[in-house]
């Protein structure tokens, strides 16, 4: 069977502490149950979530959706907000975890990668320096979604093209981000050319995309 | 405290709460502390330690299994669902006698005999269940503590693939399933297309497309398949022009100048199987194989530039083979861009010839398509180009990917005879649900047995299927 293999980044350092970081705890409650209605996604996603703040972890491993269980998601009371790191551990990820395809084993879906965050790297260097890793590694979607109004586009638009931003970073707007995301992940399964990235479905009016 | 012997406690009690016994009174001391009343205090004063650290140990160790996490593994819609809950591996040591409350009609029970949740749920959600439990210390009859444990049944898929029309109005429309039979010389073709549930559940196109074509009169026969990229907007007009003008080719190459060289190099060829022989009519296939994919992809440009797009939306696959009957055998000669897959396979002697490589890349779905510009770069087509001659054969199939990915998995598979003859027997009943294709029926049953078997089950494998059979 072949997976689409999908790696929520989520930022978790201390300004998502309070109703941000359980709205998100609440989007992805909404994200996985709606995905299990999606009969492709049942059979199909694979989900992955890497937190970071001061520390970068990987909350839950590649995982199907079909057996996962959402992982408890914590924030330190304050701290940076590391995103090159987290980058850098999606790397070796994406190298251990994703299934490439040869004459005797069918690869895996390209992957898909949401990152969110409300702020910006704090480790400009390492961020800098994953970035161009990061776009070699053949990803079918990278969607950077910046939300409320300390987080800063310019950085996540060095990181891809797609950048979405959320004016406030409440449960309504980022719940309605989360949907989003469930639809976009329906659409991981063409068969597309070596190099296309995935069209995504147009998004809710709270979801800006930055061009 | 209790380890203590009476004189010791009250000793210590004394020097606590009031002061040290002098030495002077230790025979007073003696005599007082084996005064039945003050025995009595000491015992009552032992006995309400005692209840106040088992109360205290019970709520600690109760709150300790209330706190644990327990995971009951997912469950599915008619999947039968079995779990014990592993004490020792929980860290749950202290847990005593226990039993699950269940959600009436949720389809699962608790089996106290073999301490197993089982059944087959039949309610999709997250479930709310109970885990009623005592802890090792207690009583038999001392009334259950509840804990809440959560139980997610995943939905059956197959439940939930819905079948929504596509839009009838589309410049491009095409009907979600197409057949056609054709009578072919001394054999039959047959080639069955259906849109994939993945499609099918969105109200998408149908992608795949075929042709199929035979002259009486000059015993020549074209058959093709082709697949539109899912990621390409119009790639089902894609898909139909290749296929459509790969036969349209194939006549005129019929109706001109041209036969008569390809005619001429193969009967050589099959009159002498020499090396020079082989070359001259390997050039011909090339050249006029070539042609005829080279003119598909023309024609989807001209298409594309007519609507003002870009041939890039327009992305297909192609797969097809040309085929006569000469008294030495069948001559089949095919070109093959994309993924799917073409194969003469021979029933008597499990022998299955794979008339190329499939184009893939490193993650799913990845392939080439006719489309792409430097297909007919550098002659880079000329592999593509296959030629063969075989005395007879059980079955001539092409196939889109929507088949080759469930029913061969991978490209090395493709390559394997076993496969092959696991294809033909599936075709021929072997299968989970009995679907069978006779092949010594009349065609038009043939083709209606056949778009049934297309319907087959392979979970994650829900492209558009097309397959052509010449048989």
């Amino acid at each position: 069977m072949r997976r689409l293999p999908v790696y929520l980044l989520l930022d978790t350092s201390g300004s998502m502490r309070g109703e941000r970081i359980e709205a998100v705890k609440n989007g992805l409650q909404v994200l996985v149950s709606k995905l299990r209605q999606d009969p492709f996604a049942l059979e199909s996603v694979w989900i992955s979530i890497i937190t970071f703040d001061r520390e970068v972890k990987q909350v839950l491993p590649l995982t199907a959706l079909e057996s996962l269980q959402l992982p408890e998601i914590t924030t330190p009371e304050s701290g940076p907000t590391n995103m090159g790191a987290a980058l850098e551990l999606l790397c070796t990820k994406l190298d251990t975890e994703v299934i490439k395809g040869n004459d005797t084993q069918k690869g895996d879906w390209r992957p898909l990668l949401f990152l969110m965050t409300d702020g910006k790297p704090s480790d400009l260097a390492a961020f800098r320096e994953v970035v161009p890793k990061i776009k070699g590694k053949n990803l079918a979607g990278l969607i950077a979604c910046a939300a409320g109004a300390e987080a800063q586009d310019s950085f996540l638009k060095e990181l891809t093209d797609t950048v979405v931003h959320l004016d406030t970073a409440d449960s309504s707007t980022l719940m309605s981000f989360f949907k989003w995301v469930s639809a976009s992940i329906g659409t991981g399964n063409k068969s597309v050319g070596t190099t296309e990235e995935i069209q995504l479905p147009p998004p809710p009016a709270e979801v800006h995309v930055i061009i | 405290m209790g380890m203590k012997k009476p004189h010791e406690y009250i000793e210590a009690l004394l020097t606590h709460k009031w002061e040290p016994v002098p030495g002077r009174q230790r025979s007073l001391f003696d005599a007082f502390v084996e005064e039945e009343h003050i025995r009595q205090a000491v015992e009552q004063i032992y006995h309400s330690q005692t209840i106040i650290v088992e109360s205290w140990k019970e709520r600690s160790l109760i709150d300790d299994i209330l706190q644990k996490h327990i995971v009951l593994p997912n469950g599915k819609v008619n999947k039968p669902y079995q779990f014990r809950l592993d004490k020792d591996a929980l860290g749950l040591q202290e847990l005593g006698d226990y039993e699950w409350g269940i959600p009436e009609g949720l389809g699962i029970a608790y089996d106290e005999s073999t301490g197993t949740l089982s059944g087959t749920p039949q309610v999709q959600g997250e479930h709310q269940l109970t885990l009623l439990f005592r802890l090792n210390m207690h009583a038999a009859d001392k009334p259950f503590t509840e804990k809440k444990v959560h139980l997610v049944v995943n939905p059956d898929p197959k439940s939930l693939w819905q079948n929504l029309p596509s839009d009838e109005t589309d410049k491009y429309w095409q009907p979600d399933q197409a057949a056609l039979t054709l009578p072919f010389g001394n054999k039959k073709l047959v080639i069955a297309s259906k849109r994939g549930r993945s499609h099918a559940h969105e109200g998408k196109f149908r992608d795949d497309s075929f042709g199929g074509f035979f002259d009486e009169e000059k015993g020549w026969g074209i058959i093709a398949v082709a697949d539109g990229a899912g990621s390409a907007k119009y790639s089902r007009k894609g898909a139909n022009i290749a296929c459509s003008a790969a036969v349209d080719s194939f006549k005129e190459l019929l109706a001109g100048e041209k036969l008569a060289a390809l005619e001429e190099t193969i009967k050589g060829y099959l009159a002498s199987q020499d090396e020079e022989n082989q070359k001259k009519v390997s050039a011909q296939f090339i050249e006029q194989l070539g042609k005829l994919a080279f003119s598909a992809q023309g024609r989807i440009r001209q298409e594309a530039q007519e609507n003002g797009t870009d041939i890039k939306d327009f992305a297909t696959t192609l797969i097809f083979a040309l085929v006569k009957k000469y008294a030495e055998g069948y001559v089949i000669s095919s070109f093959w861009v994309g993924d799917g897959g073409i194969g003469i396979y021979q029933a008597a002697s499990g022998e299955a010839i794979v008339l190329g490589t499939p184009d893939s890349g490193e993650f799913a779905g990845q392939t080439r398509f006719l489309t792409m510009a430097d297909i007919f770069a550098n002659s880079a087509y000329v592999n593509r180009i296959r030629f063969k001659v075989v005395p007879d054969f059980t079955a001539l199939i092409l196939m889109t990917d929507g088949l080759t990915d469930p029913k061969f998995q991978t490209d090395a598979n493709l390559q394997k005879a076993e496969i092959w003859q696991q294809l033909w027997n599936d075709l021929g009943g072997s299968n989970d649900d009995s679907c069978k294709v006779d092949f010594n029926a009349a065609p038009a049953e043939v083709q209606n047995a056949l778009l049934s078997w297309l319907d087959f089950w392979s979970p994650g494998n829900h492209d558009d299927r097309t397959i052509a059979i010449l048989y």
